[in-house]
């Protein structure tokens, strides 16, 4: 079932990145039945009938009432979440227990056959390893993270783009950066430009030996640690660096922004497309140089041993 | 004045534009809902992982095509329903890739499959791995991929690996190009390669995952070359 064409709007663009966004727990609590968990408790009994039965429809009374009720917290929960997050206070939920408990299965089902549903045998080995009087709170914590991601397809279908999407909308999720959709895409150089390709090129490689040289040395090794596909959280890739996984992430983010800053100003009265693409040609090809400065650099150097390692 | 030459810029088309808005939609609604059951729901992930009903199942053959669902036998294997497809038998063991948990793909070596089933619309080429056929036949199979899906599957993984342009009747099944390095897809790529690493490690591969990501990453050029003739 699809609830596809119930909204009326189109979701805005969120006002802020959820990365940005302070923790849950420094807002305000959440429903009495969430923060209190107590208000409504499932019975293991009635999952493992849901498991045997099949379908919720095939379950007795209380144990539809119980799961339906299960199901419209979360799903609610969550998407009151989701409203306060991004300042969408219209944003709840009109479904009842039995349609919220229909979106997860209805996420969670690969085909209407038993082999389709094999989510709720995995459900249960999920559970195996908690004790066995925690076996409910495993079983229906789960399935509350599940419900989690029923929520994320509802707001697809509800709430999803339409209509032409505009190249200067703010990216959601990367607003810190000032990202557009045109600065993610923004193009290349048409196959029929090629001497102004290779003029490109080689201004972009100029220019990227100057801000390597320039750089500090954490963002080297944060560039150097991409350049190789090394996660900036590898704890080897922070011992060269010498600090935390938010410092070096920070550390790249500015040497970017700095590159990008630096070349907007010079290049004020061109084209802003032929900008864009002169600044990432920049940085692809300082990425092209970490690995020449990090086989140069002792430290940094086993960086790429590391890389390289069969 | 101006100081850069004259350039024409190819500009992707709107497809494109409107792949990556509804991807990055997505991951937005992900990133905020995550944050809140990481900190209110914590059934299941405080438990160490034990599948007792692994040992019990008989081990099934594995074939190509195969949809196999994971079972919960790690922590990442715990956190959802992961599904892989078996996409060939190969000497180490079997090459597979895993289903993506979004509905659009995210970059070019990700796959629209053309399902319904929110849990196999997409599939993930460019994090396919060779897994031991140990940790893949105790899995539960849900489903077979078709034979234009597999086919499919496969020449897209091939071009990632081999480093060539994708096949072109595939085009529109694929994600936009990945070419911003502040772009957030490269966070996601980065967490979704970091479940099948111990998969690829089991296969003696610990570093094979690396090599097939930066194909992902680096699949866009800011210079479009006139392709080669043959």
């Amino acid at each position: 079932m699809t609830t596809r064409g119930r909204s009326s709007a189109p979701a805005r663009p969120a006002a802020r990145s959820a990365r940005d966004l302070p923790r849950p727990h420094d807002l305000v609590p959440a429903a009495p039945e969430v923060a209190e968990p107590g208000l409504h408790r499932t019975r293991l009994a009635e999952w493992h009938e849901w498991k045997d039965r099949c379908a919720l429809d095939l379950c007795s009374g209380p144990t539809q009432q119980s799961l339906a009720a299960f199901a419209a917290i979360h799903f609610g929960r969550f998407l009151r979440r989701y409203a306060h997050l991004t300042n969408q206070p219209r944003l709840s939920s009109q479904l009842t227990g039995r349609e919220s408990w229909h979106h997860l299965e209805t996420f969670l089902m690969v085909r209407n056959s038993s082999e389709g549903k094999r989510y709720k045998e995995w459900l249960f080995a999920r559970a195996d390893g908690a004790p066995a009087g925690d076996q409910l709170d495993a079983v229906a914590g789960t399935a509350a993270l599940l419900l989690r991601d029923a929520v994320r397809e509802h707001l697809r279908q509800e709430h999803a783009p339409r209509g032409m999407v505009s190249l200067s909308a703010p990216v959601p999720g990367a607003e810190s950066a000032g990202l557009t959709l045109e600065d993610l895409l923004p193009g290349s150089i048409s196959p029929a430009d090629e001497v102004a390709a290779r003029e490109f090129e080689r201004i972009a490689e100029a220019h990227a030996r100057a801000f390597f040289d320039a750089a500090e040395r954490r963002g080297r090794v944060a560039i150097l640690a991409k350049h190789l596909g090394l996660s900036l959280a590898d704890p080897s890739v922070l011992h060269k660096a010498g600090c935390a996984k938010s410092m070096l992430n920070d550390a790249y983010h500015r040497l970017f922004e700095d590159v990008s800053r630096r070349l907007k100003a010079e290049y004020c009265n061109d084209d802003a497309d032929a900008v864009r693409l002169i600044v990432l040609m920049t940085f692809q090809q300082m990425s092209e140089l970490s690995r020449e400065w990090g086989r140069s650099d002792l430290s940094a150097a086993q960086l790429i041993a590391m890389a390289e390692a069969p | 004045m101006s100081k850069l030459p004259k350039v024409q810029v190819a500009r992707f088309p709107e497809s494109s534009r409107r792949s990556l808005a509804a991807w990055l939609a997505e991951w937005q609604v992900d990133e905020a809902l995550r944050a809140e059951a990481d900190e209110r729901v914590k059934g299941g992930g405080i438990y160490p992982v034990k599948d007792a009903t692994a040992a019990r199942a008989a081990p099934a053959a594995v074939t190509a095509g195969q949809i196999l669902l994971l079972r919960p036998f790690s922590a990442a294997l715990a956190e959802r329903p992961r599904y892989l497809a078996a996409l060939a038998r190969q000497p180490a063991g079997w090459l597979v890739a895993p289903f993506g948990r979004f509905s659009t793909p995210a970059v070019p070596g990700e796959l629209a499959t053309g399902r319904d089933a929110p849990p196999l619309r997409i599939l993930c080429l460019w994090n396919a791995a060779l897994v031991p056929q140990h940790l893949l036949e105790r899995s539960w199979v849900t489903d077979r991929l078709t034979k234009p899906e597999l086919s499919a599957a496969l020449s897209l993984y091939r071009s990632i690996r081999d480093g060539e342009p994708p096949p072109r009747q595939l085009a529109d099944r694929m994600g936009p190009p990945l070419q911003h390095p502040l772009d957030p897809r490269r966070d996601y790529l980065e967490e979704e390669s970091g479940w099948m690493s111990p998969l690829r490690s089991a296969a003696g591969q610990a570093s094979e995952d690396r090599p097939l990501r930066l194909a992902a990453e680096r699949r866009a050029t800011y210079r479009t070359r006139k392709p080669k003739r043959k």
